[in-house]
């Protein structure tokens, strides 16, 4: 090979490495693109509770996730309308926990998560005997918060 | 025979039209009108959600915004409204910010070819900034990023051409971009160390020159004369103001704009100094990562390697345009991975301006490298056929991420609460409903009788003890009701927000 073809190959594969030199971070960067939509960010001005299941036998175990509240910061949980625990957000402003309703007999419950009174956030579930126990998702971790569900009457939320 | 007079006016009308098109500077065209043509079709077709509905609504309706007031893009963003380009002012404002991305990437073609990038390695470059997913999605919609990315690129080009002919006047141009920057970005600070820099590196004994100063002095003061339009607009009482704070009465308290505490209060964005440099030192690492990965994933990994080329080349060429270049590239990353907000991946677009122009030097020292070659004519073609293609990869992979031309969400839930609310309704909700269902009241005058109230203007007890007040009187309707309003109130479903019914028996 002629010293200018070995030099022409050399700047070549030297162009490609720089070229690919992105390429080759792949595997530190990952590949997750999402659609950018203002429901990407609206969590940053609205609190969001959303739940595993929406029903369940009593004796259920419901999972719970509150995004868009401030980070770090203590939130109560309160289930129709009575304190049971609470949550501290993380980084992100997101806090998870577990409702168990071991015990509480058939109806609703209204579940609350609150930092304050303008970041605040409910959802309804419904626990009847008809149905099956359901759990929390494979890896999902939090809090287990107890109650009893008949400590007010139902609902906070007609339908 | 001779010719009739029409003929000849015709011949020459053809001539000229050809002379003129002849003249046309086709690639800085190309730059403009492709980007430009790409927005187009992906528009958001009206009034979006969130800041922007809050930034459409106040322009229509010559409003406030929050802080940090944003006086500059109120008043130009005037101006465009009144171009007859749709009956949905949403739409209008939302192709505002697709125009000020063509100009920015137009001003980018110029400050490449100052540094000798050629024409298809500028275009492949520049393509890449302008497909790159928040910049093509911050196009698509009302916001104030891409005004400030043409104020940027012209700061930047205004310098560089300062430095070939070191007049005073030449100089007060930037200056006055500047000032009148911060008028719609507070941001803008952050282009100060670098343009110091260059400044004092390139002509230090400028500043020797009384003439200078006298220049600079009033490009400043000119430049801040943006800023009267707060106390103007206040003056006015504006209906839709979202500069004050709502009693447990309902009423608006609006900051007073006719005093100097007032208006630095709302432009220096106070309230939103707890999120400034608002992550622990052990949390940063995770900042930097996200925002690594995603510089990576605007210029689709193919920029990022030419990019760093071209910092280095760039760099020891030019070391300061090199240091105007790093130091706004610095400060704005710097910032804004400390900036403790979710929304921040959209504020990045500044460091994205610098590196496509980085990228473009870099793909320019490989193809010098690749000069000269046994096969000389193969490897030039090789590489612009990878910067081209790495665009046109880029349209295709980002499309659908960012393509709002079909997203009628924001106007729908508006309507769906205006159709829903009984008359006289209280309507409290966050950023998400409220600014969007304002602006079918005060710009397409709809349901002039319902009050809406965005729950950012009014304390969490006020709130509570207005709803409390009047929860016997009027329709009230909110988003989330609090724990302690659920205790006096059932909440019924009404489209996408609740309306509190008085329970007959308070719960304990």
């Amino acid at each position: 090979m002629s010293q200018e073809r070995k030099e022409a190959v050399q700047r070549l594969g030297i162009t490609l490495l720089v070229l690919l030199a992105g390429v080759l971070l792949l595997p530190y960067v990952g590949s997750a693109r999402a659609a950018i939509n203002w429901e990407l960010f609206g969590d940053a001005y609205t609190p969001d509770l959303s739940v595993s299941d929406n029903i369940g036998a009593p004796g259920s175990q419901f999972a719970f996730t509150g995004s868009g509240y401030q980070p770090n910061r203590l939130a109560i949980i309160f289930v129709n309308g009575q304190v049971v625990g609470g949550v501290t957000t993380d980084g992100n402003g997101t806090g998870r926990f577990i409702i168990d309703t071991t015990g509480v007999p058939d109806g609703e419950l209204t579940v609350v998560m609150e930092t304050d009174a303008n970041v605040s956030a409910f959802k309804t579930i419904t626990v009847d005997s008809a149905e099956a126990v359901v759990a929390p998702p494979g890896g999902f971790s939090g809090p287990i918060l107890g109650t009893t569900g008949s400590s007010t009457f139902l609902p906070f939320v007609q339908r | 025979m001779t010719p009739l007079p029409s003929f000849v006016r015709s011949v020459e009308n053809r001539s000229a039209w050809w002379l003129r098109l002849a003249r046309l500077d086709w690639q800085a065209t190309a730059v403009f009108i492709l980007p430009f043509f790409l927005y187009w079709l992906t528009l958001a077709p009206t009034i979006y959600n969130l800041d922007s509905a809050e930034f459409t609504t106040a322009v229509a309706s010559n409003g406030l915004i929050r802080a940090t007031g944003y006086p500059l893009y109120l008043l130009v963003g005037k101006v465009w409204s009144w171009l007859p380009l749709s009956s949905d002012m949403g739409y209008r404002m939302n192709l505002f910010s697709a125009f000020l991305s063509a100009v920015t990437l137009l001003q980018g073609e110029y400050i490449l070819r100052r540094l000798k990038v050629e024409p298809w390695l500028r275009l492949g470059a520049l393509g890449l900034l302008a497909t790159a997913p928040y910049f093509w999605a911050m196009s698509l919609i009302a916001e104030v990023y891409t005004l400030h990315t043409a104020l940027m690129a012209g700061i930047i080009l205004s310098l560089l051409r300062w430095t070939d002919e070191p007049t005073p006047l030449r100089l007060a141009l930037p200056i006055f971009l500047m000032t009148i920057s911060l008028g719609n970005h507070m941001a803008t600070v952050l282009l100060v160390p670098g343009a110091v820099w260059f400044v004092l590196t390139s002509q230090p004994d400028q500043l020797k020159k009384w003439r200078v100063w006298a220049a600079a002095g009033t490009a400043v003061l000119l430049g801040l004369t943006v800023f009267l339009v707060l106390p103007l607009r206040y003056a006015s009482q504006p209906l839709f103001n979202y500069a004050g704070e709502y009693d447990a009465a309902g009423v608006f308290h609006p900051v007073n704009l006719m005093r100097f505490s007032g208006v630095w209060w709302l432009i220096t964005g106070q309230s939103f100094a707890g999120q400034m440099f608002g992550y622990q030192l052990s949390e940063l690492w995770p900042q930097v990562a996200a925002y690594g990965a995603q510089l990576w994933t605007a210029f689709l990994a193919i920029g990022i390697g030419p990019g760093l080329l071209g910092l280095v080349v760039l760099t020891r060429r030019n070391w300061r345009l090199g240091g105007l270049l790093l130091l706004i590239f610095l400060a704005n990353a710097i910032f804004y991975i400390n900036y403790r907000v979710v929304d921040k991946d959209t504020m990045y677009l500044p460091t994205y301006l610098i590196w496509a122009i980085w990228l473009g030097v870099g793909y320019q020292q490989l193809a010098l490298w690749l000069q000269n070659l046994v096969q000389p004519q193969l490897p030039p073609w090789l590489l612009r056929g990878v910067a081209i293609g790495a665009v046109l990869l880029a349209v295709a992979l980002n499309w659908s991420l960012v393509d709002r031309s079909a997203d009628w969400s924001t106007r729908e839930i508006a309507e769906t609460i205006l159709a829903e609310v009984e008359p006289n309704a209280l309507v409290l909700g966050w950023w998400d409903t409220v600014p969007a269902v304002q602006y079918l009241q005060l710009v397409e005058g709809q349901r002039p009788d319902v009050q809406t109230i965005n729950r950012f203007l009014i304390p969490g007890a006020a709130m509570e003890e207005l709803i409390l007040s009047q929860l016997d009187e009027r329709p009230i309707y909110i988003n989330n009701p609090s724990m302690a309003l659920l205790q006096q109130a059932t909440a019924v479903p009404v489209g996408p927000v609740y309306k509190l019914e008085r329970r007959l028996v308070p719960l304990p």
